[in-house]
């Protein structure tokens, strides 16, 4: 497989992995209310979505390649991503907090479900950005002055 | 600092060293080949320790490989430098 099919491949199972299991463990915690079915799912949601992380790692120590894959710049890359998906997963935050007010008024009531919801779309938000950010410095971004 | 620019001459050096490729450059300095593409486009600043690597794989010195658009502190390293 070409390095260039590969990338596309990370990006693609990498966005839409995280994304439609995250959105039915959601789903489901909002359908259902938390309990041991939902932890059970969010458990292997996480799970699956560290072991994609790691799978292009494990991929490479199969394969005994001797060429570096991840240098100083892809940590960079890394880093400055996980900068940009913290902000967002924060602002995600204060914006479910500001519409939950505006969509039932200060002395509202809220759904017990929904808290969970929230934080898991933070998550799935959080690993979106993540791989998207990265994805487009890799292509486009220039990391002088560092 | 704003308006400073980083040049290098790894592509040139490469071609003067049996036309190495960049994936042998990459795998002599422990980098990947995308970090050796962007080097030579200026679009990625190496670390210190990279950029000594570099030039030890050229056999040169740093100064041979990556180039600053700054002004020299050091006047005589300057005219020095103007000489070369």
């Amino acid at each position: 497989m070409k390095k260039s099919h590969e990338e596309l491949f990370g990006l693609l199972f990498g966005l839409t992995f995280p994304a439609v299991m995250g959105f039915v463990v959601a789903v489901s915690i909002y359908a259902n209310g938390i309990g041991a079915k939902s932890l059970f799912l969010i458990a292997i949601w996480l799970a699956a979505t560290c072991f994609l992380w790691s799978l292009p790692t494990i991929l490479r120590k199969v394969g005994r390649k001797k060429e570096a894959f991840r240098d100083e710049r892809d940590l960079l890359i890394l880093s400055n991503s996980a900068q940009i998906a913290h902000a967002v997963t924060w602002l995600f935050f204060v914006s479910a907090c500001a519409v939950a007010c505006w969509k039932v008024g200060t002395n509202g009531v809220v759904s017990v479900n929904v808290l969970p919801l929230v934080l898991v779309g933070g998550a799935i938000i959080f690993q979106v950005v993540l791989v998207l950010s990265g994805f487009i410095q890799e292509k486009t971004g220039s990391l002088h002055g560092r | 600092m704003a308006g400073e620019e980083l040049t290098n001459r790894v592509k040139q050096l490469r071609f003067e060293n049996d036309r190495m490729t960049q994936q042998q450059l990459a795998e002599q300095v422990g980098v990947t080949r995308q970090t050796i593409i962007t080097i030579e486009a200026n679009r990625y600043s190496p670390s210190l320790k990279l950029a000594f690597r570099i030039a030890r794989a050229f056999a040169v010195s740093i100064d041979d490989v990556f180039q600053s658009s700054l002004p020299s502190a050091d006047p005589a390293t300057e005219k020095h430098g103007k000489n070369k």
